[in-house]
């Protein structure tokens, strides 16, 4: 169907088009538009993405002359309509392998190249030195006692199969896949299933935030070393609910949950598969701004193993303590003489289970 | 003159042309407008053959011995249990009930694989594109292990159908919260055909085909997904606020308080024998 709109020139079909105009074809091709918009894809290469396509106005290419003969006898093509096929071909090959080439390759598997502390520099536990205030170096100090003293993590909403949300979903206990495109940089993070977009497209920030615990991301990606092509991609992440630990040790993040993530995420300047994360924390559990790099190591064959934190899930809070489920069904304590969990909502003999 | 170098140009051009044209591993006009979101049409509800009503009205194929496993679970649900439904304490749908979308899903083609970003505990499913062959054997999954073809049923010149095949499921799965079960061994193989609508682009349909030997016969359903104009996700955590709690094969609840309770009437508390 002919539209009356704009042409997008392909590069893979320009070839095609000079053919058909040598074959003296009346009329150009048309090819779908999505919605008016031009769609440049450029690329995170590897196994490529896309390429350039550009939105040629129609009034630019001159319809095919009527055919006439030419000395040959036979109709002679339109030699405006093959010109500027040429030129948009030049023009088209030059531009979609440019886009192809602006983004670093973040594509395959990501696994962290450090330990699950925080801070991988550091010990874990009271060695990473979070900068807590003194609110909240008292609540990280009552679950560090907790576990100490029973092994319980009533204060680790994990156990209980909520995500860990952002910082700690970077922490990367499972690989991570990146996927680039134009507008949006997904990161599935295979431990709990989390998904973050990160919203490339130049949107401002909205009034209102819908929170989460993986929070909503918006970046840009930057030219840092002047090459021509991107290499950093930063990223700002608001609009948090928690509760959300730093990592498995409890380290709090403030219950008012306006924390503020900034993150510069690039290559290694020397290894292709080594991803930084450098990742701030602007939090009010802090005295200051922390800063740490997170490390990540690309695979070289990805093979992905679905990760289930509710499946044989042993660990149940009742009433605000930790029990077990044993593998033959049985609740059982987590600590010596702790109490079973209360019964008052079950029918007692004598009772209605509310007594 | 001026047509035999027009001629010497156009070849020039072919012959530049071609080798970049080859090095773009995705010319995405061959392609069918799958990327945005996509979710249930207004008025269809959880149940996974949208055409038909929910519960026994769906008349699945199942063979005697799981259609008597799926009334002993509609007992149990309607007396206050899950039945066989094991989503209550977020254990993942797996295929093919993840196509119930009850949340939106996101559609991603690339060139090896296209992702299907499903909001509803955040699945994910990758269909592999890349002309690979199926493994011998692999870990089983909720998901499975997607391969795909894209084909161009029409001759038209472009893709319009993305078909795949899934295999290597585990489980518990059923079809939907009324849980009619699929088969124990998990051998399920489940054949997709993923199109646009030839009317309206905006309208995606999944003929999905589940061979399982709980059924009877191949059970074929057709499901239809409209894409979402301004795209608004949401975050769907199963566990946080879930109430529901399985203490060996029996299903409780946590009061507002977070005290245990019955979740059925006569309920037996759990057995503390091993507590002194």
């Amino acid at each position: 169907m002919r539209r009356e709109g704009p042409i997008i020139v392909c590069p893979g079909q320009a070839a095609n088009w000079a053919r058909s105009l040598l074959r003296a074809k009346s009329g150009l091709p048309d090819f779908a538009t999505k919605r008016g918009r031009s769609r440049i894809y450029p690329t995170s290469t590897g196994g490529g993405l896309g390429r350039g396509v550009v939105v040629v106005p129609r009034s630019l290419v001159a319809p095919p002359s009527p055919p006439h003969k030419g000395a040959g006898g036979g109709p002679r093509p339109a030699l405006s309509s093959i010109a500027l096929v040429i030129a948009a071909a030049l023009l088209l090959s030059s531009t979609a392998s440019a886009q192809e080439s602006k983004y670093p390759n973040l594509r395959g598997q990501w696994e962290r190249s450090g330990p699950v502390a925080w801070d991988t520099k550091k010990p874990p536990g009271r060695g990473q030195q979070a900068p807590l205030n003194a609110e909240y170096q008292t609540r990280y100090d009552a679950s560090l006692a907790e576990e100490a003293k029973s092994g319980g993590q009533t204060y680790n909403p994990q156990v209980r199969c909520v995500p860990p949300g952002m910082p700690r979903a970077m922490i990367g206990y499972e690989p991570i896949e990146i996927l680039v495109t134009p507008d949006i940089t997904y990161m599935r993070l295979h431990f709990m299933g989390e998904f973050r977009r990160i919203y490339t497209d130049g949107r401002d920030w909205p009034a209102h935030l819908a929170p989460t615990y993986i929070g909503t991301s918006i970046g840009h990606w930057i030219d840092t070393a002047g090459s021509g092509r991107y290499d950093t991609l930063e990223v700002e992440t608001r609009g948090f609910k928690g509760p959300r630990l730093i990592e498995n040790t409890g380290i709090p993040l403030h219950l008012d949950n306006q924390t503020i993530i900034k993150e510069r995420i690039h290559l290694d300047a020397t290894d292709a598969n080594l991803l930084h994360d450098d990742v701030t924390l602007i939090d009010d559990a802090f005295t200051r701004p922390w800063t740490v790099t997170r490390d990540f190591r690309r695979r070289p064959q990805a093979v992905w193993i679905e990760y289930l934190c509710s499946e044989n899930n042993n660990l149940v809070i009742i009433g605000g303590e930790s029990y077990f489920v044993r593998e033959d069904g049985y609740l059982m304590p987590m600590g010596k003489g702790q109490r079973p969990p209360d019964l008052r909502n079950f029918a007692q003999p004598g009772t209605t289970g509310r007594e | 003159m001026l047509y035999r170098t027009t001629i010497g140009a156009i070849a020039s051009v072919l012959v530049v042309c071609a080798p970049l044209a080859g090095a773009f591993a995705f010319d995405d006009s061959k392609y069918p407008d799958f990327n945005g979101q996509w979710m249930r049409p207004p008025g269809v509800g959880n149940q996974y053959d949208p055409s038909k009503p929910k519960d026994r009205g769906q008349h699945v194929p199942l063979t005697p011995e799981y259609q008597a496993r799926f009334e002993a679970g509609l007992k149990d649900q309607e007396a206050g249990g899950q039945g066989n439904d094991p989503t209550y304490v977020c254990i993942p749908d797996g295929m093919p009930r993840a196509m119930n979308v009850i949340f939106p899903m996101e559609i991603v083609v690339t060139p090896k694989t296209t992702y299907m970003m499903i909001e509803y505990l955040t699945q994910l499913r990758r269909i592999y594109t890349d002309g690979r062959k199926w493994p011998e054997e692999f870990e089983p999954s909720f998901m499975g292990y997607s391969i795909g073809n894209w084909t161009d049923p029409d001759a038209s010149g472009r893709y319009q159908t993305l078909e795949v095949e899934t295999r290597f499921l585990k489980g518990p799965r059923t079809f939907d919260p009324s849980g009619a079960p699929l088969a124990d061994d998990n051998q399920t193989v489940v054949k997709e055909r993923l199109f646009l609508d030839k009317s309206n682009p905006d309208i995606l349909h999944d003929e999905i085909t589940t061979i399982d030997h709980a059924l009877t016969r191949p059970y074929v359903v057709m499901k239809t997904f409209v894409r979402g104009k301004d795209p608004v996700w949401v975050e769907s955590d199963c566990a946080e606020g879930n109430q529901h709690l399985r203490i060996g094969k029996e299903s409780y609840m946590l009061s507002a308080d977070g005290y245990l309770m019955p979740a059925k009437k006569g309920q037996k508390p759990p057995d503390l024998k091993y507590f002194k």
